[in-house]
């Protein structure tokens, strides 16, 4: 170093450099001489002072900096004294930044359970080791959940120095167990729920059989009685009340079963047109009259003046009120009373059947309107019934465009019935009175008082069945027809030859030869000879693919069995008044 | 254990000098630990929003040595402000620190 071009005050400052180098050789070697110092560097040597032997010291080094787990050493304060790579990439801080920084610095963490605090610290105090899983939560705010080891590090003098951790990012791996958890759970729902279908199911047909037989006991019962005995004519007439009412009863249980069918195959039809609330509610409370005196249940109506039309199937529509006061009148003791209303509340009308009877309890609201479900399931209970009742309501009035609700105060409190269908808009104030009548009128059509005469109609009725033929033949014979009979195809031709009817009725199930054949038979033969008979099939199977197959083979209307008398013979009257031209086969 | 504390390393506009540390260290010795522990409390203390600590680990990057002439670990260097100062050992001496790096009576 040269000295003589400088000016004092640069030599000053030289000569304050020089002492402060020289102090910090002499301050080096006291720290050497006095052991502050872990290693000598030599260019890229380290020779480590202590015990702990530079290479032994690299080699963990590299462990820890190759090693894909975090590890974080901290001191008794909480700061960091060592963080490795992996601690640098699972954290994303850089280890320059943190270190000798408390540990907040790099994440704040949670106890996955408020114990698990008390434990660890147990287990640290006890064994030096704990084991666990936590909830970090890093500086940047991501969460992460990790698989702690913790050791305690302890100085020479075995002292507590602070702890190790070894933390393992296992987020992926949890959120595949969560995964795998939420499938297996949605796979025991649905497990559960499938097996809660055929439990109910089997319950279902349980009750059917029970519900069929029941009436079949006592028309069996009777039949025998009135078959064997001498019976007093007021016994036998007993009977035979008691063998039509289970018989209707039977009846009505089948005809639910097909229109449950009917709407499992989305088959249910409606034959849509304006009809007037107040009359089907008025049909409806009708048919329910006798049922409900002779249990002694007070029936009370309030209709609506303007209540109004709305479009829809009539016979479906008195089903619903027919279905929702049965139901009331069923669940009403003795002494109780059943109101049915018709309100016009905007544009809708509202009917409400309420009850005094026993209510629902609320456990069991949400399931009032589901098919195979009551109430009460078992086999002993008190009410008779399937159960299918309500779904045929909602689905019904569903079909309407309209909503069904139950609501009930709870057991004892009674229950009401709300049904909202949306009311037809007419704007001609006659044009509503018109079609007010047609659908009167076509509903008074089936009352008996206004059977029409069929006197001096030809009527051949085929049926293999001798009992039914029989009932046939009376019933129309009743209204004036002259009927004959017969019990295969083949004597119905001959018949057909000889006596050229006016209406065959036939059923669809006969030996040899169906009903379906017999008649696409009859239409040619009617083709070539020019002849126009009208023909009605009835059969037990009501369902609309049944009719429409009838209808195809060249009946002219169809007719579900059990027959009732007046309807059958409201539909021979008018083949009789309108007789059609042949139809081509559909 | 404390959440009152984060850190804060970036620099920041202050009013006073701005601070380069570095420091020096081979492995994770207990005298290494302690001197990044003290470093750390000293510019938190001290510098507070107007230093960057870089921490150096010898072992794994050897070549740093030979950049700053370093002869020992742990080893301090004060790179800014000038003069170059560095400091030996675990930094425990804390009133000895504090003057070299101009801190004393700031």
């Amino acid at each position: 170093m040269s000295t003589e071009s400088q000016t004092p005050e640069a030599l000053r400052a030289e000569n304050i450099e020089l002492r402060a180098r020289l102090e910090e050789a002499e301050e080096t070697l006291r720290a050497i001489r006095s052991g502050e110092v872990d290693a000598l560097v030599v260019g890229e040597h380290l020779y480590m002072l202590e015990s702990a032997e530079v290479d032994s010291n690299r080699f963990r080094g590299d462990v820890l900096a190759q090693i894909n787990d975090a590890v974080i050493a901290i001191d008794n304060e909480a700061r960091i004294t060592y963080l490795n790579a992996a601690a640098e990439r699972q954290y994303e801080v850089a280890a320059s930044e943190v270190l000798g920084c408390y540990l907040s610095a790099v994440y704040e963490y949670h106890w996955l359970h408020p114990e698990d605090e008390a434990a660890a610290t147990r287990a640290l105090e006890a064994t030096g080791i704990w084991r666990g899983e936590n909830i970090h939560v890093k500086h940047s705010g991501n969460v992460i959940h990790v698989e702690s080891h913790v050791s305690r590090l302890r100085d020479r003098n075995g002292a507590v120095a602070g702890l190790l951790a070894v933390i393992r990012d296992i987020s992926e791996r949890k959120r595949v167990e969560q995964v795998r958890e939420d499938l297996l759970e949605r796979e025991q729902a649905a497990r559960a729920q499938a097996e809660e279908a055929s439990r109910l199911k089997d319950e279902f047909l349980a009750t059917v059989s029970h519900e069929l037989r029941t009436p079949l006991n006592a028309i069996l019962g009777w039949a025998r009685m009135l078959n064997m005995h001498n019976l007093k004519e007021e016994v036998a007439k007993r009977g035979l009340t008691t063998i039509e009412k289970n018989a209707q009863a039977q009846a009505q249980l089948i005809e639910d079963l097909l229109d449950v069918s009917r709407i499992v195959s989305g088959k249910l039809r409606l034959s849509v047109m304006p009809v007037r609330v107040a009359s089907v509610i008025e049909d409806a409370v009708e048919t329910i009259h006798p049922a409900a005196d002779a249990k002694g249940v007070g029936l009370e109506v309030k209709l609506d003046a303007d209540a109004g039309l709305v479009s829809g199937d009539p016979q479906r529509l008195q089903q619903v009120v027919w279905n929702l006061l049965s139901n009331a009148v069923k669940f009403t003791p003795r002494g109780g009373r059943v109101l049915v209303s018709a309100t016009r509340v905007d544009s809708h009308v509202e009917i409400i059947v309420r009850d005094t009877g026993q209510g629902i309890a609320p456990e069991f609201l949400p399931y009032v309107f589901d098919r195979f479900r009551q109430a009460d399931g078992s086999i002993t209970r008190a009410y008779s019934g399937l159960g299918l009742g309500l779904a045929i309501v909602r689905h019904l009035v569903e079909l309407h465009g309209g909503t069904v609700e139950a609501n009930s105060a709870g057991s004892n409190q009674g229950a009401k019935f709300t049904i909202k269908l949306p009311l037809l808009m007419l704007h001609a104030k006659d044009t509503q009175g018109e079609a007010d009548d047609s659908a009167a009128e076509n509903l008074s059509a089936l009352q008996p008082e206004t059977l029409p005469s069929l006197e001096g109609v030809r009527v051949l009725v085929v049926d293999d069945e001798p009992d039914a033929l029989l009932l046939l033949s009376e019933m129309l014979s009743q209204c004036g027809a002259s009927v004959r009979m017969a019990a295969s195809s083949e004597e119905a031709f001959s018949e057909m030859r000889m006596w050229e009817p006016n209406v065959i009725v036939s059923d669809i199930g006969l030996p040899k030869e169906d009903g379906y054949a017999f008649m696409r038979r009859v239409r040619s033969w009617t083709q070539t000879t020019g002849a126009w008979i009208p023909a009605v099939a009835l059969t037990a199977f009501a369902r609309a693919e049944d009719r429409m197959r009838a209808l195809a083979s060249g009946y002219q209307i169809h007719v579900p069995k059990p027959v009732e008398p007046a309807e059958l013979v409201t539909v021979i009257a008018s083949l009789i008044e309108r007789p059609m031209p042949p139809r081509k086969s559909e | 254990m404390s959440k009152k504390k984060r850190h804060e390393a970036l620099p920041e506009k202050t009013n006073g000098t701005h601070y380069v540390l570095r420091l020096y260290i081979a492995g994770a010795s207990p005298r290494s630990m302690r001197a990044i522990v003290n470093a750390r409390k000293l510019c938190e203390a001290h510098l507070h929003g107007r230093y960057e600590l870089e921490v150096i680990d010898l072992l794994q990057q050897p070549a740093r040595a030979a950049s700053e002439q370093i002869i020992v670990t742990p080893t301090l260097v004060k790179k800014q402000p000038l003069p170059l100062r560095r400091f030996i050992g675990d930094l425990s001496q804390t009133e000895n620190v504090l003057r070299g790096l101009d801190l004393r009576g700031a």
